[in-house]
């Protein structure tokens, strides 16, 4: 029978093992391969410590201690829910303490009371009160063993490292299992057809909940929109739902005195733009790409950087910030590692922006940081040069001398309707044809549409409590047209962009905030109930079809690139959402949110202030200091009180602490020869009845009692004298019962 | 219950399936959530496993007649697969009795101390709770031993690892055979066809202190006088086995006849300084009542050479005459198993009538109290009109008050064992 040290402890080398495969994923080989040294080290070195419930007690708060550090550091660094996941793959580090405590503890096993103060409040009244208190204990290998499988796998992107994770995960499943398969004795063909069964299981299960996933967020069970923000954007068009934005603070902006005027300061920090609307979903068509199918459009065009901190979106823009020209400030919080960047629309250079490495954007305007610090502080110049990062509205095809004909040459992304092949996006799109036909927007002027569409909206009411419906006969957006008239921005943005281009403007569908709220410091704050949405249109272009000089030949066809191109108009931002509405969303702030507003800017200040080079050089050099002299601290506290042992500690499955003694060895002899004592017959009762013990023999027999007695509660050993002693007493003893078993 | 069917790496897992679907909800981030499978299809797997295990034993305990709290014994078990399949990996199991404590006992029994305990715990009482739930549970099963396998039709011999944790009559009557799956998440627990028995479990062993006893005054001649007969006078003590060289007078020819072997009897002298030793079950805590039985049966079950011999033991229910030191009569061991506390104080009356009716028997008294109140008073008082000689030790929660006099000393029951050793040497000092 295994003892219940040997069933909760994982076999050797296997947590070592498990750590380093931790550090191989999570790309800490170095840190992972210390800390599996020092496990497995207690395989070898043979020093140990009496930690006691107070020493372990110790190592938890120390390794809770280190689990709030980690929280706080990556809240300090990333902020929000998500931020704080980021403290997982450390997970072994901060739990250290705690298995090197279990592992060179000479009990081998932690008293469940360590882990709670009320548990050990209750342990010391107990022992005041002379109560008898039986802590459980607490095996901590396996808890360990499943802390690092989370963390490898909390950041493991793409099939192939999650693949190979599944393998990792397998072999220590049956490595584990068959260790204690082992010690429990379990039926091994039973065994092997319950790891089947589970991986079986294992393995359909992840398969679904994938298919789960995909289903739940993208309404198909495969894998196919890209969950990229820059590259779809799932509205809360059709659902039922309050819109709830959150009202922390994202943005800090601030505007150089030339354009601190209202009039001249933008009002809108654009960060993504769409240009093709499926149903309640915006995603991006490649203007230069084919128009059928779906081509999305990576941010993947790098800004140029002149210096550190410089990024051009534009050509010759470096000069922007040679003098003093206007720009816009821009500090906030960065939760991932591409992180959208708020700015204006027609931003030329960002500069200041040590803090990020790089950034790309693609062709509608979006831009991405990436690989930036927890914040950033940036100026973005405006220019305002035609050749704006923003593509005009076209499109190329190509197409062979038959299909030139009948092709829709004409198809332009921003100008498409809704593209879902529905019965509902059918009668959308003949809604909107009959809006404009109504309105009489082809017969307009530009400018006038866009007051006729205006004035359209009027009737409209802003609201964040969505009751619209979708279902498989009525678009959602049509009933907001026809019907139901109320709803919140990204109602009227697509509405809006749906309208404008049916009346012939090339119209994006742009996300972003409102510049907005001032506080008592003079900064602008943005806050995440400030996020909007709107439209960016295509004003006073002209069109022309380009057929291009360059043929090409396939299969003996003839192929010519035909471009449909926009040129000499330019973007503009058009909302057509009720004013007021940013009223609607940001009042109400009570105390708490003032509160954590406040905290907020505190937290993002300091760590503006971290990020300074200098500043970095005085923190790192406090927290070393700290840090070594905590080490010494604790190696010194440890160099005094370990203890060596000849061999690893085996706990016996004795919970009481009495020991047999050389008296038991003769029990057994004497039963050998007179019969075994009788069950709970006491050894003074037993021996006495023993072969008839006379009077004057009896002291005999009471000294070998005696001093067996005293040695069987005993913790310490017994002296050399009194060892010699008693040894001397069960001699006696045994010659005594010899002689009788002799007589007969 | 049904945290009984889950094992203790079950509850792991289901921890694991927590912090995997709460850090996998992400699948193209995170490959957590395939851990959250594997953590899962091991809880189904185990699940749905238990429910095929199947065990028809009969098992028969082989138990002692007595045992002691606190001290861990080993018993034999004869196990016999009575059904038609092989048994692989079960574990064998005493089930332990339900410790929660009735609505009478939860309100009649605070928790010693309790008054010293916050507003909240006094409110929410869990602590009184866990306390009686401690009080109640009468053993501890540790250690299951395995069966590895047994066919139909064989038996096996097992032993059992057993430690009483309160004193009383214990019954056995629940052995159980626990059948966990074969990764051990689950397991089924069968109870098993075995008759139930009985065992008498002695209160705990206390480490005490050598001590001795002062010498009784010299009796006062008087009508109640022992010593009034002229001569020598011997206490019948017991019957042994003729040895050779034993005076012919003191051979039992009755008994020879009765049994067939020769057999003498034993007498001691009446002028042997003689010790009596009494118990007052009269007690308001439990636990001091507890301190008091064990600190009684230490000194009788576990007397060494340098204690003091008591020959009579007196108790309200009865009293006995202690023939030798370590032949005790089983009745008065089962007395020490099953004497309960009574809350009424009339019982002084009958311990006194017991006291009194063999009070010839004895020079001094060592009286041990588990409480402290006027009628223990005047009961010492009583005796003391009585001419009998006592010594008082009287255990309770706390030292505060100050003992009457010399001869009744008031022992901590938290520190039992150190005031025991504080009494032994004061009275080693007056001797």
């Amino acid at each position: 029978m295994a003892s219940s040290r040997q069933l909760f402890a994982p076999p050797r080398y296997l947590l070592g093992g498990v750590v380093a495969i931790w550090g191989y994923f999570t790309e800490h080989l170095l840190i992972a391969l210390s800390i599996a040294f020092f496990i497995e080290g207690s395989l070898w070195l043979k020093w140990r410590w009496d930690f006691g419930t107070k020493g372990y007690r110790r190592a938890w708060l120390f390794s809770v201690g280190l689990t709030f550090l980690g929280l706080f550091y990556y809240y300090l660094n990333a902020g929000g829910f998500f931020g704080l996941l980021n403290f997982v793959p450390w997970l072994p580090v901060y739990f250290l303490p705690l298995i090197l405590a279990q592992t060179y503890g000479r009990d081998g096993e932690i008293p469940a009371t360590a882990f709670s103060a009320l548990a050990l409040q209750r342990e010391k009244k107990a022992r005041l009160l002379g109560r008898s208190f039986h802590a459980p204990t607490v095996h901590f290998g396996y808890p360990y063993l499943a802390i690092c499988l989370v963390s490898t796998g909390h950041r493991l992107i793409g099939s192939e490292q999650q693949g190979l994770f599944a393998l990792f995960l397998f072999v220590v499943l049956l490595v584990s299992f068959y260790y204690r398969q082992r010690r429990m004795r379990v039926f091994a063909p039973a065994f092997l057809l319950a790891i089947a069964l589970v991986s079986a299981l294992a393995f359909g299960g992840t398969i679904g909940i994938r298919k789960l996933y995909y289903w739940v967020s993208q309404g198909r069970f495969e894998e196919g929109f890209s969950t990229l923000v820059t590259e779809d954007r799932q509205t809360a068009i059709g659902k039922v739902m309050e819109v709830k934005l959150s009202k922390r603070v994202q943005w800090r902006v601030n505007f150089s005195k030339k354009i601190s005027h209202p009039l001249l300061r933008p009002q809108f920090l654009m960060t993504a733009a769409y240009n093709r609307y499926d149903t309640h979903r915006w995603s991006l068509e490649n203007p230069d790409g084919q128009p059928s199918g779906r081509a999305s459009i990576p941010a993947s065009t790098s800004a140029l950087a002149r210096h550190e901190g410089e990024f051009s979106l534009i050509e010759n823009a470096f000069h922007l910030n040679d003098h003093e020209q206007p720009y816009i400030r821009i500090r906030g919080a960065v939760e991932s590692n591409r992180e959208l960047l708020p700015l204006p629309t027609q931003t030329g250079l960002i500069a200041n922006a040590e803090e990020i490495d790089e950034v790309e954007y693609n062709l509608l305007g979006t831009t991405l940081a990436s690989n930036a610090s927890a914040m950033i502080d940036f100026r973005a110049y405006q220019s305002s040069q035609d050749n704006s990062r923003e593509a005009t509205p076209s499109s190329i095809l190509v197409l062979n001398a038959k299909d030139v004909e009948k092709s829709n040459i004409n198809y332009i992304p921003e100008l498409g309707l809704s593209q879902a092949l529905s019965t509902s996006a059918a009668e959308l799109n003949h809604i909107l044809a009959e809006i404009v036909d109504e309105l009489g927007l082809l017969q307009m002027k530009e400018e006038h549409r866009i007051l006729a569409i205006r004035k359209f909206f009027k009737e409209f009411q802003y609201s964040s409590d969505l009751t619209i419906q979708n279902d498989a006969q009525r678009h959602a957006l049509t009933k907001f047209l026809v019907s139901e008239k109320r709803g919140h921005c990204e109602y009227f943005a697509s509405a809006g962009a749906l309208l404008l281009r049916a009346a012939g403007i090339p119209t994006r569908y742009v996300v972003g905030y409102v510049i907005d709220e001032k506080n008592r410091e003079g900064d602008f704050i943005v806050r995440g109930s400030h996020g909007h949405a709107w439209c960016r249109a295509y004003l006073g272009g002209t069109q022309e079809i380009i057929e291009s000089t360059d043929i090409s030949e396939e299969e003996g066809e003839v192929f010519t690139q035909f471009s449909k191109v926009y040129t000499g108009g330019q973007w503009v931002d058009i909302d057509f959402t009720p004013p007021g509405w940013i009223q609607a969303e940001t009042q109400n702030l009570s105390w708490t949110d003032r509160l954590a507003d406040n905290f907020q800017l505190w937290r993002e200040d300091f760590e503006l202030w971290r990020s300074q080079t200098e500043s970095k050089s005085t923190i790192n050099t406090a927290l070393g200091a700290v840090g070594l002299v905590t080490l010494v601290f604790i190696i010194w506290r440890l160099n005094q009180s370990r203890l060596r042992v000849t061999e690893s500690p085996q706990k016996t499955t004795q919970p009481f602490p009495f020991k047999p003694t050389q008296l038991n060895d003769l029990i057994e002899k004497l039963e050998e020869r007179f019969g075994p004592r009788p069950l709970g017959a006491l050894p003074t009762e037993w021996f006495q009845k023993l072969g008839f013990i006379q009077e004057d023999e009896r002291e005999t027999v009471r000294n070998a009692l005696s001093w067996h007695e005293r040695i069987r509660f005993r913790e310490e050993p017994l002296s050399q004298k009194d060892q010699s002693e008693f040894q001397r007493s069960v001699q006696d003893l045994e010659q005594l019962y010899s002689q009788r078993f002799k007589k007969g | 219950m049904i945290s009984q069917g889950i094992r203790p790496f079950g509850w792991g897992v289901a921890g694991l399936i927590v912090l995997s679907a709460v850090l996998g909800t992400d699948v193209v981030r995170s490959a957590n959530h395939i851990l959250f499978c594997v953590a899962v299809a091991m809880l189904l797997v185990s699940f749905c496993w238990i429910w095929t295990r199947r065990v028809q034993f009969s098992a028969k305990r082989e138990l002692p007649e007595f045992a002691r709290v606190g001290e861990a014994f080993r018993y034999p078990i004869t196990l016999e697969n009575q059904g038609y399949r092989c048994v692989h990996s079960a574990l064998i199991q005493e089930w332990a009795n339900d410790p929660r404590p009735s609505l009478e006992q939860f309100v009649s029994n605070p928790e010693p101390g309790e008054d010293s305990r916050n507003i909240v715990d006094r409110f929410f009482l869990y602590y009184r709770w866990t306390f009686l739930c401690d009080e109640n549970r009468q053993f501890e099963p540790f250690g299951s031993p395995l069966v590895e396998s047994l066919k139909p039709s064989e038996s096996s011999e097992l032993w059992l690892n057993f430690c009483p944790t309160k004193r009383g009559r214990v019954r056995l009557m629940d052995l159980r055979a626990l059948l966990p799956d074969p990764l051990g998440l689950f397991q089924r627990n069968v109870p098993l066809e075995c008759e139930a028995e009985e065992l008498f479990v002695l209160p705990r062993k206390l480490q005490l202190t050598t001590f001795s006893l002062p010498k009784a005054p010299t009796p006062k001649a008087g009508p109640e006088l022992s010593y009034h007969r002229a001569g020598v006078s011997e206490d019948f003590l017991r019957l042994r086995d003729y040895r050779p060289g034993d005076a012919p007078r003191t051979i039992a020819w009755k008994t020879w006849a009765k049994t067939g072997t020769p057999h003498v009897r034993e007498f001691e002298s009446e002028g042997n300084i003689r010790h009596g030793l009494v118990l007052d079950s009269f007690a308001e805590s439990l636990p001091c009542f507890e301190a008091a039985v064990s600190l009684v049966s230490t000194l009788l079950l576990d007397s060494q050479e340098d204690y003091p011999q008591f020959s009579n033991f007196y108790s309200a229910e009865e009293s006995f005459v202690l023939k030798q030191r370590d032949q005790l009569p089983k009745r008065l061991m089962r007395l020490f198993a099953e004497i309960e506390p009574v809350r009424e104080s009339d019982q002084f009356e009958l311990l006194s009538q017991q006291v009194l009716r063999k009070k010839t028997r004895v020079h001094s008294l060592l009286i041990v109290f588990s409480h402290w109140t006027p009628q223990h008073e005047e009961f010492l008082k009583h005796l003391e009109r009585a001419e009998i000689h006592a010594i008082t030790l009287v255990v309770c929660e706390k030292r505060d008050k100050a003992p009457p006099n010399q001869r009744v000393h008031f022992l901590q029951r938290s520190q039992l064992a150190s005031d025991f050793a504080q009494f032994a040497e004061q009275t080693s000092s007056l001797i």
